[in-house]
């Protein structure tokens, strides 16, 4: 049991992965469920920087590098939009927004 | 050390999960926040665990500074109800999705252990291969064409003449030199092995018959602080190689021994030194005479050298320097932006543009919102009338003598 693998940081991504899915269906509060997503990038960035170290090769790191700033970028646009859909709404339990129309 | 490797994992990783159930159960959305950023840094250690320190800086930078402030951030401009928000709506919904969740893991888990991830072998990178020319003939002198595989290589390739590194397929290739008259000065062949690099020095053996040395050099990574020798004799005796150090005189007694009794057509192995200058004295390992001096020869940092001490023209003994580039150490900060701005330049620029285009639309959101209020502000305050705005200011309803003339509306 010593050695330490590539295959243990896979199952510790999965399983993060899945807490993050289990957030997003669970959850009514649209803000955690968008921290249920980041979590779900973050499991796997996790997966593609064992890879990355697994193969010896820095490609994984780039996509990682990517993945970040797509998250960035998605944070930023998303909580606009969540801000200004309470604004309207006066809530953001995601169960009330089932309506496109403002 | 692979025990504390594994121990640290599975209490950085067994502590993020615990806070990832955390996340998904506690009921007030800071705490969950809070919960998120120990992820996070937990990730953070995991990345600097897999030797991606760069990734790691940028993991707490970007993800644990600037997301998760922005998330509480909203939180507090929201207020109350987003913190407490949280109520479940559809009954049965989590034991399905327990369910669901622990299948997934099990098929997850399943396919990582029988897979045959760790049984492959990275593809490894193609051999490299440089020509070095050492034949103390005179029609090597100049105008010699070197020759890889049938291809013309290089021209004017006369003594001391190194090629630029080849990027060549794994297997056998015939080298040749090409005097200017036609002559085969030298004919050989080399065996490349994939992710090889090798230096390939022509020199004239022990009969004068050109021979060829194969060295494979170390391109792995060294640090800036250190340098990496490897010392090549291809005089005609066996050399002693002595660093003088900083008195600059020859005591073999004292000064550090280099390499012992390096063979004509030997190579040494590498060996790291600190960088900066060198005082190499070679020394007849027979005769106890002093062939070589190199004052001031200067080993620059993070860079691998191949000094050759060979016999010119001349029957002098003379060294050459042949520096090696080494790799950039796995996950350091040169090696993503080297591979950033080489490999992956346009995907690059589109971060970029996705960026900007998502600045413009959080402010285009944001704003949007505002502009509607004000303008609505300003129609009540043009719609209200002058008695009303003149009752507002003086507390009292005014006559129409009081008013000044042609000031009606």
């Amino acid at each position: 049991m010593g050695a330490i693998q590539i295959e243990h940081y896979l199952m510790l991504s999965a399983v993060l992965f899945t807490l993050g899915v289990l957030g997003v269906l669970l959850r009514r509060n649209a803000i955690l469920v968008f921290m249920s997503v980041e979590l779900m990038l973050n499991a796997a960035n996790l997966a593609l920087v064992a890879f990355a170290r697994h193969w010896g090769q820095s490609d994984g790191h780039v996509f990682v590098f990517f993945v970040v700033t797509v998250a960035a970028a998605e944070v930023a646009v998303g909580l606009a939009l969540l801000v200004t859909i309470f604004r309207t709404r006066q809530s953001i339990n995601i169960d009330e927004l089932r309506m496109m129309e403002g | 050390m692979t025990d504390l490797h594994f121990w640290l994992f599975l209490l950085v990783g067994g502590s993020a999960v615990a806070a990832a159930v955390g996340m998904l159960l506690l009921r007030n959305a800071v705490y969950s926040a809070l919960c998120l950023i120990y992820i996070m840094g937990a990730l953070a250690l995991l990345f600097l665990m897999l030797d991606a320190p760069f990734l790691a800086l940028v993991q707490v930078a970007v993800y644990a500074g600037a997301v998760m402030v922005l998330f509480l951030f909203v939180m507090m401009l929201l207020g109350n109800q987003a913190i407490s928000a949280g109520e479940r709506e559809i009954k049965g919904l989590p034991i399905i999705a327990s369910i669901a969740a622990t299948i997934f893991i099990l098929a997850a888990g399943l396919a990582i252990q029988s897979g045959d991830v760790d049984s492959r072998l990275a593809p490894a990178a193609p051999p490299q291969l440089r020509v070095a020319q050492y034949l103390p003939v005179e029609a090597a002198a100049e105008d010699v064409e070197l020759w890889i595989g049938g291809i013309e290589t290089a021209a004017g390739f006369g003594y001391g003449a190194v090629s630029e590194f080849q990027s060549l397929s794994p297997g056998e290739h015939a080298i040749s030199l090409v005097a200017a008259d036609g002559e085969r000065l030298y004919e050989g062949d080399v065996n490349l092995n994939a992710g090889e690099i090798v230096s390939w020095l022509i020199h004239s053996g022990e009969g004068g018959d050109p021979q060829a040395l194969r060295v494979v050099e170390d391109g792995s990574h060294v640090s800036q602080r250190e340098s990496r020798v490897a010392l090549v004799n291809l005089s005609d005796r066996p050399l002693a190689v002595y660093d003088t150090g900083s008195d600059r005189e020859l005591d073999p007694a004292r000064d550090p021994l280099w390499a012992a009794a390096l063979a004509p057509g030997a190579a040494s192995e590498a060996r790291l030194t600190e960088q900066g200058s060198v005082d190499l004295a070679f020394v007849d390992v027979a005769t106890g005479e002093t062939v070589l001096r190199t004052p001031l020869l200067e080993l620059l940092g993070g860079r691998s050298a191949l000094l050759v001490a060979a016999v010119d023209a001349t029957g002098r003994t003379v060294l050459h320097d042949h520096p090696v580039k080494t790799a950039e150490l796995f996950g350091s900060p040169a090696a993503v932006g080297h591979s950033l701005f080489r490999r992956y330049l346009l995907p690059f620029e589109m971060i970029g543009v996705l960026l900007l285009a998502a600045l413009v639309g959080g402010i285009i959101v944001a704003q949007g919102q505002r502009r509607e209020v004000r303008r609505r502000d300003v129609r009540r305050r043009v719609t209200r009338t002058l008695d009303a705005a003149v009752e507002a200011q003086a507390g009292e309803t005014p006559g129409p003598a009081q008013l000044p003339p042609g000031d009606g509306d």
